[in-house]
């Protein structure tokens, strides 16, 4: 009696202690995971970058993966020649010869571009001289590009010639600063694009990567948050990005706020201000589809920095 | 969708160039239209200075580069002192003044050593002797021009057009008004304890051209600026008894508001400047006066037998906010401007004192006393959402800069056996970050801070 007595809450003392030291987790208080908000994003069924294009040897190669690349039969062709022309007063700044190609479906890429850009002379020369300052950074840029049309040679040559989206990117980034108006192109091919436009848009957003962008965003958000009525004011900007991240346009979609014209000036400005600061953004290379153009909204709450 | 499930049954080359024309057309031709916008909210600001670089105004000739340099000096320290800016140190530069006066900002330059703002000027002495100088300030991620001014004047002068320049900046930057050319006057005191010597003195706001305003001969306390003029008023004693004064600071005359029938204390003028609200006591039970100044009318608008001082008007002069202990410990209370409707507002631990309302209209500032510290904090007006912002031995006295950003208070440190505390005056940002001592020649307490100078 005695022994089974003893034998038995030994054994409960032991299970009791297996219990506590191995199943601690039960113990431990759940902790809610952290909410995130995520905006909803069309889901593309199959990530096709990796298809798209093994990348060659040289260290940009996201950047390619995106632009690649002719489309079949359609008439796809003047929808993304269509953006350019607005932009050559800018594009011109370049003197090297990279220049974007013309609304035709061309299959020669650059060198046609150059004769076709008469545009304006008269704004010319201004803007030659503010696009040539930046010199280190333009160097860099080029060097891209020049990496990117080698790839996108190669690619040609395997597979059906088309257009020359290449000449896209190129125009936007040139447009960088001062253009933040390049989004409205030519509205004359929507049709197409409107079809075009279900076809997948790659793998679907996750939390973490909206987060990623979202924090790098707000790391240089340094908005003045003691103005009067701060909680009040809201902006969205529509952004528009290279595959690298690098910001090519920032415009003001929305402002509003309960303060003077001053204040929200002020208050807008910051948030461009913490956009273009924040560039480049962390944009997942694969899902690159998503960000041609996407909205940053700033919309503080009450008593956030104070 | 449809689209895409068919593509997938595609075979081969046919599939991917599908996928490719997709890819194409979205990434190169957005149509918001079509699908949903990634989206990206964000919620708070970080409280990080903005970078700006103060370049030295390009003045050529000695005498203007002298001026262009000792201008750039007092902007970027106004600026700095805010707490909203950082000056970047100008050793880091990379284009010079004189380059800067020639052509355009090179942005990118500016954008490397993380100037997120970039201010450019010129200083010339003109053929009549006056000072003109400009002012640029750029966006220097947008590359682009942001404002500009020109202002002439004698060259004595360089100072307030520096202030007026930070001011101009402070403004564009961060979308409240400056307050940089702005006066601080307050109670300069020497002599020991027993035999102290309270001398009104004024000063820039960053204690530059410093002066006394009365000889010493008899006590001041609590000058108080006017929101709308470049008057003051305050408290002298005369023959023992304390009386109001006025005090014009641009012509220095002086006279004595009205003749009371009591001590009269506290006295602040109305945000017009029209009117001038004070308590006077008779037989120790104090109340609350409004005095027009045109007509010289006085209208009581407290009656309590309990003590009722430091009144403050609003911003709109609707209301006025005040301390009382007729709860039974000092609280804060608002009432209508004609003394009706009293709303006690301060429910927190301890006393309160000395309420200051807002010039922007949204907070109230005060000193707490509790557990034998001082405090000064702010709320709102209804007495909600109070913070406290510093804390020490003896903290006392808010005033607001004009913009209602910034309080300057004084702060008394605690004396030894035989030592006595020191008193001086400090700014804090309404963050509660930033607190500063703003140096004076000798001790200060009571500040008060003027509007800005028309």
């Amino acid at each position: 009696m005695r022994k089974a007595l003893v034998a038995s809450s030994a054994l409960h003392t032991t299970l009791l202690v297996l219990a506590v030291v191995g199943l601690p987790h039960l113990r431990k208080e759940i902790e809610p995971e952290p909410t995130i908000a995520v905006s909803l994003v069309e889901i593309g069924p199959v990530s096709q970058t990796p298809e798209v294009a093994p990348p060659p040897p040289k260290p940009e190669p996201p950047k390619a993966e995106v632009q690649p690349v002719p489309p079949p039969p359609p008439a796809p062709a003047p929808t993304k020649a269509a953006p350019p022309p607005p932009e050559p007063k800018q594009v011109v700044a370049v003197p090297p010869k990279p220049e974007p190609a013309p609304p035709k479906p061309d299959p020669v890429p650059e060198k046609t571009a150059l004769p076709a850009q008469p545009p304006k002379p008269k704004d010319k020369p201004k803007q030659e001289e503010t696009a040539k300052k930046p010199e280190p950074k333009k160097d860099q840029k080029k060097d891209d590009f020049a990496d990117i049309e080698t790839f996108l040679q190669n690619r040609l040559k395997n597979k059906p010639q088309q257009p020359t989206p290449q000449v896209d990117p190129k125009s936007k980034q040139q447009v960088a600063i001062n253009a933040p108006s390049d989004a409205n192109a030519k509205p004359q091919t929507e049709p197409v694009t409107r079809t075009a436009a279900v076809a997948p848009l790659g793998p679907s957003l996750s939390g973490t990567e909206l987060d990623m962008i979202r924090q790098s965003i707000k790391d240089k958000w340094n908005a003045n948050c003691g103005l009067k009525g701060f909680s009040q004011m809201a902006t969205e900007l529509a952004v528009q990005v290279l595959p690298d991240g690098t910001v090519t346009s920032v415009k003001v979609e929305r402002a509003t706020g309960s303060g003077d014209s001053i204040a929200l000036t002020a208050f807008v400005d910051s948030a461009i201000r913490a956009v273009n600061q924040a560039s480049p953004l962390p944009i997942p290379k694969d899902k690159y589809a998503q960000f041609d153009r996407f909205i940053v909204a700033f919309t503080p709450k009450e008593a956030d920095c104070m | 969708m449809m689209l895409m499930r068919t593509s997938l049954s595609l075979s081969g080359h046919r599939f991917i160039a599908a996928i490719l024309l997709g890819l194409l057309t979205t990434t190169f031709y957005p149509n918001p239209a079509a699908r949903a916008e990634v989206r990206v909210d964000i919620e708070s600001p970080v409280p990080n200075p903005i970078q700006i670089a103060i370049t030295e105004f390009f003045g050529g000739v000695p005498d203007a580069s002298n001026y262009g340099k000792q201008i750039a000096g007092v902007i970027s320290a106004d600026l700095e002192r805010s707490g909203l800016f950082r000056a970047v140190d100008p050793r880091a530069f990379l284009q010079s003044p004189a380059d800067l006066s020639q052509a355009q900002p090179r942005f990118q330059d500016w954008k490397t050593i993380n100037a997120q703002a970039l201010v450019s000027g010129l200083a010339a002495i003109e053929p009549d002797g006056r000072l003109r100088v400009e002012f640029r300030l750029w966006d220097v991620f947008q590359g682009q021009p942001m404002a500009g001014r020109k202002y002439y004047t004698v060259p004595q002068n360089w100072r307030r057009i520096a202030h007026i320049i930070a001011d101009a900046i402070y403004e564009r930057v961060t979308g409240e008004k400056g307050y940089f050319d702005t006066r601080i006057v307050y109670v300069a005191e020497s002599g020991p304890g027993n035999r102290r010597i309270k001398r009104l003195a004024i000063m820039d706001q960053d204690g530059a051209n410093h002066k006394f305003l009365t000889d010493g001969s008899s006590l001041v306390l609590t000058p108080r600026f006017s929101p709308s003029t470049q008057e003051i008023t305050y408290l002298s004693y005369f023959n023992d008894r304390p009386r109001v004064y006025l005090f014009n600071i641009d012509s220095g005359q002086r006279e004595v508001v009205g003749e009371f029938p009591g001590m009269t204390f506290a006295p602040r003028f109305s945000n017009d400047g029209r009117k001038i609200v004070l308590s006077m006591s008779n037989d120790g039970n104090s109340e609350i006066y409004a005095m027009d100044l045109q007509t010289r009318r006085v209208q009581q608008l407290t009656n309590h037998p309990s003590i009722d001082t430091s009144p403050s008007y609003s911003d709109t002069n609707a209301q006025i906010v005040f301390n009382s202990d007729r709860g039974g410990s000092q609280q804060l209370y608002v009432m209508n401007a004609d003394g009706s409707n009293v709303q006690r507002i301060s429910f927190g631990q301890g006393r309160y004192a000395t309420p200051v309302w807002s010039p922007r209209g949204d907070l109230i500032a005060f000193t707490k006393m509790q557990g034998g510290k001082f405090y000064i904090g702010v709320m709102k007006p209804d007495g909600s959402k109070e913070r406290i912002l510093t804390e020490s031995f003896l903290d006392e006295g808010p005033t607001w800069s004009p913009n209602g950003r910034v309080l300057m208070f004084f702060r008394q440190t605690q004396g030894g056996a035989h030592v006595a505390g020191t008193t001086k005056l400090y700014s804090i940002d309404l963050s509660g970050q930033n607190l500063r001592e703003i140096v004076t020649p000798l001790e200060a307490s009571d500040p008060a801070w003027s509007p800005l100078i028309p």
